[in-house]
C-alpha cells in the first residue's frame, strides 16, 4: 500500500462496570461481528483498506481499521461519514447494506452473548476537521432505536453575522450566543477558545464571519461556527475617507466607471 | 414585502459601490450620505454585497475590505444559484430563447446573478447605477411577481425613509 498508514476508524466494545476479555468472545463470534462490522465500515468493498486488528485495552475490545489517508477519505466520502451522521441523527443509514450490517450488530448487543453493552465508533478527529465525517464519536447500544428517514442535505454556506454577544459558553463549550437585530431568537456560535482569546465581550457588538448549514427547504441555518471576527473601526468616517481615498485613485484613469461596468458585464 | 416586520435589507450593486468609493462619481455624495446612516452603530438596515460584485470590482482594484465592517458580503449561494436560474428561464419565456445554449450559459451574466442573489437575500431594496440592464433585470424580476424588491436607479433619487430603517410610508424625501 503507498502512502502513510494511518487509523481510518477504531470500534470499541464496551461493557459498562465490567471488563470485555478476550475469553468472553469466542473466536466465532468475533467473528461474526467483526464481518459486520467490517460491512458497516467498508460498506462491502474493501478500497483497499486492511482487515481489521483486534485488540483487547482497558477492559474493551477494539477493533483498529488502519488504511492509507486517501483510501479513508474515499471511505468516508463514500457513505461510512453519511451512515455515522445518520446514527448520531437517530436515523438509519440510508445505505442498505450498512443497515443490515447495523441491524446485525444490535442483534449481537441485545443477544448479551458476551457482555458487551454497546459498540462505539471513534473517528480520529482530524477527519472531522477535513470535513469527511461531521461525528466523532457514535455510541450503539441494546436500547438504540433508529427511525426511517433522511438527513437535512449538506449545504454549508458562509456569511456575516452582526448582533450583540448575549451569552458566552464555557469550558466544554467555548461558543457564544448572539442576539441579531430584529431576529427573535437568540443564534449559537460554535468557536474555539484560542478564536475567543482576547476578543469581544458580553453585549458589546460584534461582526463576524460565520459558516452555517443551510436548510435548502426552509432556509433555516443551523450549526452556525465562527470564521473569524471583524474588527469593526470606532469612526466610519475616517475609514470612508481613506476608502475613498484610495478608490477616487483607482478609478482615476476611467472617466465613466458605470459605462466601464456596462461594458464589463456585456464582455 | 412588509417592512415592518423585519429588518430591512438593502443589496449594492458594484455600481453602487463604485459611487461610494470614486469623489469623481454623479451620485458619490449620495452613496456617502446613505454610508453616514448605515454606519450608525444602531441602524438596523442590513446592507449586503455580493461575492459577485466584490468580483466585478476587482476587476479595476482591490475591494476595499474595511466595507465589510458595514456591509455583509454574502457568498453567492444555492438559492441564489437556484433563483439564477428560474430568473433567467423566465426572462427566456418573456423574451425569446437564445439561439443556442452555449449562448444560455453566457447570458446568465454578473448583473442577472446578482438581481437573483438580491431576491434571494430577501432584499428590500437594491441600489444600482446601473440603469441600463441590471436595473432593468430587477424590475423584470418585480414584474414576473418573483419579488417585490424596489430598485433604486441612482439618478432617480432615494427614498431615505428604508435606508433609515424606517417604514416607507412615513418618510419619502429624496437625497
Amino acid at each position: 500500500m503507498n502512502g502513510k498508514r494511518d487509523t481510518l476508524l477504531t470500534v470499541r466494545l464496551a461493557a459498562e462496570g465490567e471488563n470485555l476479555s478476550a475469553e468472553a468472545l469466542p473466536m466465532a463470534l468475533l467473528g461474526a461481528l467483526g464481518d459486520g462490522i467490517e460491512t458497516f465500515v467498508l460498506g462491502g468493498a474493501r478500497l483497499g483498506a486492511e482487515a481489521p486488528v483486534f485488540r483487547v485495552e482497558q477492559g474493551s475490545i477494539l477493533l483498529h481499521f488502519f488504511s492509507t489517508t486517501a483510501i479513508a477519505a474515499s471511505i468516508f466520502a463514500s457513505g461510512l461519514g453519511a451512515a455515522l451522521e445518520a446514527i448520531d441523527a437517530g436515523l438509519l443509514p440510508g445505505d442498505p447494506k450498512r443497515a443490515a450490517a447495523l441491524s446485525s450488530m444490535r442483534r449481537f448487543l441485545q443477544e448479551d452473548k458476551a457482555n458487551a453493552r454497546t459498540i462505539a465508533f471513534e473517528v480520529p478527529e482530524r477527519f472531522r476537521v477535513e470535513g469527511l465525517v461531521k461525528v466523532v464519536n457514535v455510541t450503539i447500544s441494546q436500547n438504540t432505536t433508529l427511525r426511517q428517514g433522511s438527513l437535512m442535505p449538506r449545504v454549508f454556506e458562509e456569511g456575516t453575522l452582526r448582533g450583540k454577544i448575549e451569552k458566552m459558553g464555557n469550558e466544554g463549550d467555548p461558543g457564544f450566543d448572539v442576539r441579531v437585530a430584529g431576529e427573535p431568537k437568540l443564534i449559537h456560535v460554535r468557536a474555539t477558545k484560542e478564536q475567543l482569546t482576547g476578543n469581544p465581550n458580553l453585549f458589546l457588538p460584534i461582526v463576524a464571519r460565520v459558516r452555517y448549514r443551510l436548510n435548502p427547504a426552509t432556509g433555516d441555518r443551523s450549526e452556525t461556527t465562527l470564521v473569524r471576527f471583524i474588527d469593526r473601526p470606532t469612526d466610519p468616517k475616517v475609514v470612508l475617507r481613506e476608502i475613498v481615498e484610495a478608490g477616487t485613485k483607482a478609478w482615476a484613469d476611467i472617466p465613466d466607471p458605470v459605462a466601464w461596468l456596462r461594458d464589463l458585464r456585456e464582455a | 414585502m412588509n417592512v415592518r416586520e423585519k429588518r430591512p435589507v438593502i443589496f449594492l450593486d458594484t455600481s453602487a459601490i463604485i459611487s461610494l468609493v470614486d469623489s469623481k462619481c454623479r451620485h458619490h455624495d449620495a452613496m456617502v450620505a446613505f454610508f453616514d446612516v448605515w454606519s450608525q452603530e444602531e441602524c438596523t438596515v442590513r446592507v449586503i454585497v455580493s461575492a459577485i460584485a466584490v468580483a466585478e470590482y476587482t476587476v479595476k482594484d482591490d475591494f476595499p475590505k474595511q466595507l465589510f465592517a458595514y456591509f455583509d458580503m454574502e457568498a453567492f449561494g444555492l438559492k441564489a444559484a437556484e433563483k439564477a436560474g428560474s430568473l433567467r428561464r423566465a426572462w427566456d419565456a418573456a423574451n425569446g430563447k437564445p439561439k443556442s445554449n452555449v449562448a444560455t450559459r453566457d447570458q446568465i451574466k454578473d448583473d442577472f446573478k446578482i438581481v437573483a442573489h438580491a431576491i434571494s437575500e430577501g432584499a428590500d431594496v437594491i441600489i444600482t447605477a446601473d440603469a441600463a440592464s441590471l436595473a432593468k433585470y430587477a424590475a423584470f424580476a418585480n414584474q414576473t411577481e418573483m419579488t417585490e424588491m424596489i430598485v433604486w436607479t441612482l439618478d432617480k433619487g432615494f427614498d431615505v425613509c428604508i435606508a433609515k430603517g424606517e417604514p416607507p410610508d412615513l418618510v419619502s424625501n429624496q437625497v
